[in-house]
């Protein structure tokens, strides 16, 4: 052989080689490469697991321990179409099984899918069901729902778990909204290596903690917040009203007892109430407090000592005129020379600018500040607004607002300054949760908080007497609760309609505390656009003295007398 | 030289069954560990089924309505003991 024919066959191997190694390189670049997020993914599946331990959502319990809200199973039932021989069948068994109608599930059987879904949400005995009638190729998946053991109580305090726009759960509203961080917890995730015939190998697992979502214990007190909403379900009712609300207080500390309101929504099927259902009346709806409003002017005025409860009106013989305005009594009768102790049983229109007029306006709205209105209380739920408390008052301004008309607040801020007088003079900082516990079981346990002083004791109890003496002689003395001294103060406010204020609407409202000498309980009862009656004392007082009755049975508490 | 070997394949020997063993006991208690896990889960899936029960039927709510099926109702009114009574006297107070 030639010299260059040797030659011409070591290039052509070397060819050889070089291409050879070319394809092998490609090949290794198309493995470690191209393919290799995906390859890495089929070892691991093959070798081991990715577990995924979903966080449960911490319950929200009342102060009875009993749970609001908190988290039950059911399943999710799937099927393998193409196990399943005869499908109409199956559509068949499974319709009759479920209460679902055969063509559905038929038509989801007919698809070309090794997985289709059938029915979520089924509930133990009926998966029980299903697994009896013993079909090749169907399965169920374990899922966590959202479940509210008393239904609709206190919805809109405790919101609803709803979906965020990527499809995860998210709570919305009242505490699942304002609690929601804490409560969904952190998902946990176990590596596990498996042998060959796919159980876990135990000395080689690693794992992500599951930390399970904080539960919340509320302040609520069960019994006294079902007694509120059943009381003002049955008024709103009786009175054809358009709806209301009720908010109770411990007197001391500012916890919250009971917070009703009326038309409330399902939070397990919010999605089939109007969106306007969700927000919390008690904290989100704003509204002008009326008569329930002059025992705030009257308490600042003798704590500022402008009067004394025998101070006796001088402009309560007949309408007032301010500002070229007129202003009369609710019921057009005038007390000349009337005494304070008297205006407060009256609800004297009139009497309330004599007050007003020797406070001024600067010292009026001080008190107010003080009082907390026109700022939030800072409760710990979701979506709290607050009126302004304008930094101008005109004449006629200052006028209305001694009578709670052209002045708004929301029912927790009433409530709260109204329990300023109750419990001594102190503003409370108002909160619903009273304990959170951690996932390892610690707990955290929320303290009431003073937010300032407003009134002088000595002014508070001067006050708690004349609130007395209005339960006892004014208006709704027909509905109060023997042997008890309940302080109290009703309230007609007009609403405004279309740029007036329309005299036949009204929110019908009384606030009180009870009992008098020794408060525990503070309480506001709002009745919206009542119909039969439109005043406080016909329509809110009624409410108010028999939940009063309920909590007293409830609480044992003493006769006064 | 021999001996040296022989100690070397006894050695192996031992090494390889102590293998063997250890695989096997990893083995059996992975399967263990599954079979407990999944008694866990169901029993615990049967704790949150009672438990879901239990609170249906213990709810205010539900009991409330029970009760008027049954024929409960509201006290309207109760009472109120104004002063304190006696509720037993000494046999010296009654001579």
């Amino acid at each position: 052989m030639s010299d260059k024919a040797v030659k011409s066959r070591i290039v052509l191997i070397a060819f050889f080689f070089a291409f050879l190694y070319l394809l092998i390189i490609s090949k290794l670049f198309h493995w470690q490469v191209v393919k290799a997020e995906e390859l890495k993914t089929l070892s691991e599946s093959q070798s081991s697991e990715e577990l995924i331990t979903e966080a449960r959502r911490g319950e929200i319990l009342t102060s009875d321990e009993f749970p609001l809200a908190t988290n039950k199973i059911s399943y999710l039932l799937y099927a393998n179409p193409k196990l399943a021989e005869d499908k109409e069948d199956y559509a068949m068994l499974l319709g009759k099984t479920l209460e679902m109608d055969p063509a559905t599930i038929s038509a989801r059987l007919s698809q070309d899918l090794f997985w289709v879904k059938i029915k979520e949400r089924l509930t133990p005995d009926e998966k029980v069901k299903v697994d009896a009638l013993g079909l090749e190729g169907v399965g169920f998946q374990e899922q966590t729902d959202r479940y509210y053991p008393e239904a609709s109580m206190a919805a809109h305090l405790i919101g609803f778990l709803g979906k965020n726009n990527d499809g995860y759960d998210q709570g919305f509203f009242g505490l699942e909204g304002f609690y929601n961080s804490q409560m969904q917890g952190r998902d946990g995730r176990l590596y596990v290596v498996k042998d060959a015939l796919s159980n876990p190998v135990v000395n080689d697992i690693r794992e992500e903690k599951t930390l399970h979502g904080r539960s919340i214990k509320l302040t609520l007190n069960r019994t006294i917040q079902f007694f509120a909403e059943k009381r003002l379900k049955e008024g709103v009712l009786k009175y054809e009203a358009d709806g209301g609300s009720i908010i109770a207080l411990d007197t001391k500390t500012g916890k919250v007892l009971a917070s009703a309101s009326v038309p409330n929504f399902d939070p397990t099927n919010y999605y089939d109430f109007l969106h306007t259902s969700y927000k919390d009346p008690v904290v989100s709806d704003l509204y002008e407090p009326g008569s329930t409003f002059k025992v705030l002017i009257m308490a600042s005025a003798l704590d500022l000592k402008k009067i004394t409860p025998e101070t006796k009106c001088a402009s309560c013989d007949g309408p007032v005129q301010v500002s070229g305005y007129t202003i009369k009594t609710w019921n057009n009768k005038y007390y000349p020379g009337a005494t304070m102790k008297e205006v407060l049983q009256h609800s004297d229109n009139t009497g309330m600018v004599f007050i007003g007029q020797k406070m001024g306006a600067g010292s009026t709205r001080e008190y107010l500040k003080r009082f907390g209105i026109g700022e939030k209380t800072g409760i710990d739920v979701q979506g709290e607004v607050t009126g302004e408390l304008r930094d101008f008052w005109s004449e006629i301004d200052l006028a209305t607002i001694t009578f709670g008309q052209g002045i708004s607040v929301t029912p927790l801020q009433l409530v709260n300054a109204v329990n300023a007088i109750a419990n001594g003079g102190t503003l409370m900082k108002p909160y619903v949760v009273e304990e959170i516990t951690t996932h390892d079981g610690q707990k955290i346990t929320m303290k009431s908080k003073a937010v300032r002083r407003v009134l002088k004791e000595s002014t508070s109890k001067v006050m708690k007497e004349l609130m007395v003496n209005n339960v006892e002689a004014g208006e709704s003395q027909w509905t109060k609760v023997e042997s008890y001294r309940i302080a109290g103060k009703t309230g007609t406010a007009q609403v405004p309609v279309a740029g007036h204020y329309d005299p036949n609407v009204t929110i019908a409202s009384f606030v009180g505390f009870f009992p008098a000498d020794d408060p525990q309980v503070t309480m506001l009862v709002l009745v919206n656009k009542p119909k039969t009656s439109i005043y406080g004392s016909e329509t809110a007082a009624p409410i108010f003295f028999s939940v009063a009755k309920d909590i007293i049975q409830h609480l044992e508490i003493p006769p006064s007398y | 030289m021999l001996k040296t070997i022989f100690i070397l394949t006894i050695i192996a020997i031992l090494l390889q069954v102590a293998n063997v063993f250890l695989s096997n006991t990893i083995a059996s208690g992975s399967v263990e560990a599954a079979l407990l896990t999944t008694k866990i889960e169901k029993v615990e899936e049967k704790n949150a089924i009672i438990k879901t029960e239990l609170l249906k039927y213990s709810s205010l709510t539900r009991l409330a309505s029970r009760a008027a099926e049954m024929g409960f109702v509201d006290s309207k009114k109760f009472i109120t003991v104004n002063s304190p009574l006696s509720v037993a006297v000494s046999s010296q107070n009654t001579q």
